[in-house]
């Protein structure tokens, strides 16, 4: 049996968390503890967090300071790291969003001890998810730079995730428009053309609604048909790796 | 003499605890570890209901904070931190989960049921994997990849996605699905970009009642693949959250569950879910 000592109960701690106050965000020596706060805090006050990073938009010091963070957490906690671009992408200040597009254009990690799953290094993979999320920053800043990148990243990044992450970040913050994927369409590989009518579940989308968008998505694009699934006698005994 | 101390230096060996040494490293969390230990502060109750659920045990889960369960740098406690996150962390919207929490931890427990027979919660040292199910002896074994805080997978979602995708490779043997042989999985081909490849069997919100996840129909119309259950599990923390789940979780489910989406699936991109904002 392990061992334990005994503390307050979660439900007490959750109590806690919902009223205790961010960190502030005025500066850029704030950063490091509103980047710790954020995270921690409950997704019940997302939209709180998302109008304090909103309220300092135009202050580059902050956007360099949430930079400054990302190098620091990139290879050592990934998880903040992935924290650290959803803010600077929520924060669509034009030094983030620079930043951005040069991380997500840098060549993935070659090499390394290779995941049998995936066929790349744990490192590759790290930062192919870092630049997924990068991706999905840029669509949102909607500047001219940042769209066209994100067309640019749809058709010729060489991740098939930042790809895809790209062209649905891009139709989202274009709002679906039949001339957002007419041009989408022109950027796309022939054979990625199903991303223009890949769903996008929405924050509080119902049900029947996503129901409608991927009933759509395989009626367009039926070659995503899978086949009927095999049986086999029995397990053969080895080890099914993820 | 030297022949005395080689002598002794080898009973001693021989009378050596057969457990491995852990590798992984046990120098911290990840932020969304942290932040949900931070949400249970190790509640003791759960994890002496934890072990026995995921029939963990002393002998292999030694030097890897069995002995030191509230030390949230250690593997046992991450493994009971991701397990806290499926027993308590979705909401099991009827309209809008793809699941339910009866449905994810009947997948990762141990006990026996309709989802799979019965199996351990083992470590593994091995690199280049996740995690592994091993059909001859039962155990359903995690990895560094999941533990290691600069890793993508180190973070509560993941590692309980894994739980996920390990424990449908247990329903395939239980049912005798075959999956393929790379690994049980498919070689790489079609829109897949990974070495192991699974088929999105696309269903809506509600094709499932909650419970009937292990239902099939014998067709592509009714049925799961490892890494769709495993993506299925990683939207519904991300999109249907208990208000209490710390937002790096949330943030770490999302881009886990979107990137898998698009290079696992020989029949992908499956949808992509999590708010489309970045924050």
């Amino acid at each position: 049996m392990p061992r334990h000592p005994v503390g307050p109960s979660p439900a007490e701690l959750a109590g806690r968390r919902q009223s205790e106050p961010l960190p502030p965000l005025a500066q850029a020596g704030d950063v490091a503890a509103f980047v710790s706060g954020a995270g921690a805090a409950p997704v019940s006050r997302r939209e709180e967090i998302r109008a304090r990073i909103q309220r300092v938009q135009a202050d580059a010091a902050i956007a360099q300071g949430l930079i400054a963070e990302f190098r620091a957490a990139e290879k050592t906690d990934h998880s903040r790291a992935l924290v650290i671009l959803s803010l600077l992408g929520e924060l669509r200040n034009p030094v983030g969003t620079a930043f951005l597009i040069d991380y997500v254009w840098k060549p993935l990690p070659t090499g390394g001890e290779i995941i049998a799953e995936l066929g790349v290094s744990a490192e590759h993979e790290d930062m192919e998810r870092l630049q997924v999320k990068a991706a999905n920053a840029i669509a949102y800043a909607r500047t001219e730079e940042a769209s066209r990148t994100a067309l640019e990243l749809a058709g010729r990044h060489p991740s098939r995730a930042v790809r895809a992450e790209a062209a649905s970040s891009y139709l989202w913050n274009q709002g679906g428009s039949d001339e957002a994927r007419r041009l989408l369409s022109q950027y796309l590989r022939r054979d990625e053309q199903a991303l223009l009518d890949r769903p996008v579940r929405d924050v509080g989308m119902s049900g029947e609604e996503f129901n409608r968008l991927l009933g759509l998505y395989l009626k367009r694009n039926p070659q995503l048909r899978p086949p009927a699934p095999q049986r086999t006698r029995k397990a053969s005994g080895s080890e099914r790796p993820s | 003499m030297w022949i005395v101390r080689i002598l002794c230096a080898l009973a001693l060996l021989a009378a050596a605890p057969t457990t491995a040494w852990a590798i992984c490293d046990q120098s911290g969390a990840s932020q969304a570890d942290g932040d949900l230990w931070d949400a249970h502060g190790c509640w003791p109750e759960f994890f002496l209901w934890q072990y026995r659920a995921y029939d963990m045990n002393g002998n292999d889960w030694a030097n890897r904070g069995w002995n030191d369960a509230c030390n949230r740098n250690l593997e046992y406690p991450k493994h009971w931190n991701a397990a806290y996150l499926v027993t308590y962390g979705l909401i099991d919207s009827n309209d809008q989960s793809f699941h339910g929490t009866i449905d994810y931890r009947a997948t990762a427990e141990a006990r026996s049921s309709n989802f799979h027979d019965h199996f351990r919660h083992i470590p593994t040292d091995k690199a280049g994997i996740f995690g592994s199910y091993s059909p001859s002896n039962h155990t359903l074994a995690t990895s560094c990849s999941l533990y290691n805080p600069a890793r993508a997978n180190a973070n509560p979602g993941s590692r309980a996605g894994d739980f996920m995708h390990e424990g449908w490779h247990a329903y395939f043997d239980k049912y005798g699905w075959d999956n393929g042989s790379v690994g049980g999985h498919r070689a790489t081909q079609g829109n897949c970009s990974a070495k192991g490849c699974d088929y999105f069997y696309f269903h809506g919100i509600g094709a499932y009642a909650f419970g009937a996840m292990w239902e099939n129909d014998g067709t592509a119309d009714r049925f799961h693949s490892p890494n769709q259950v495993q993506v299925e599990f990683l939207c519904d923390v991300a999109d249907q959250p208990q208000p209490w789940i710390p937002n790096s979780v949330r943030v770490a489910s999302e881009n886990d569950a979107n990137t898998r989406a698009s290079d696992r699936f020989i029949n992908g991109p499956g949808y992509r879910c999590g708010d489309p904002r970045p924050w």
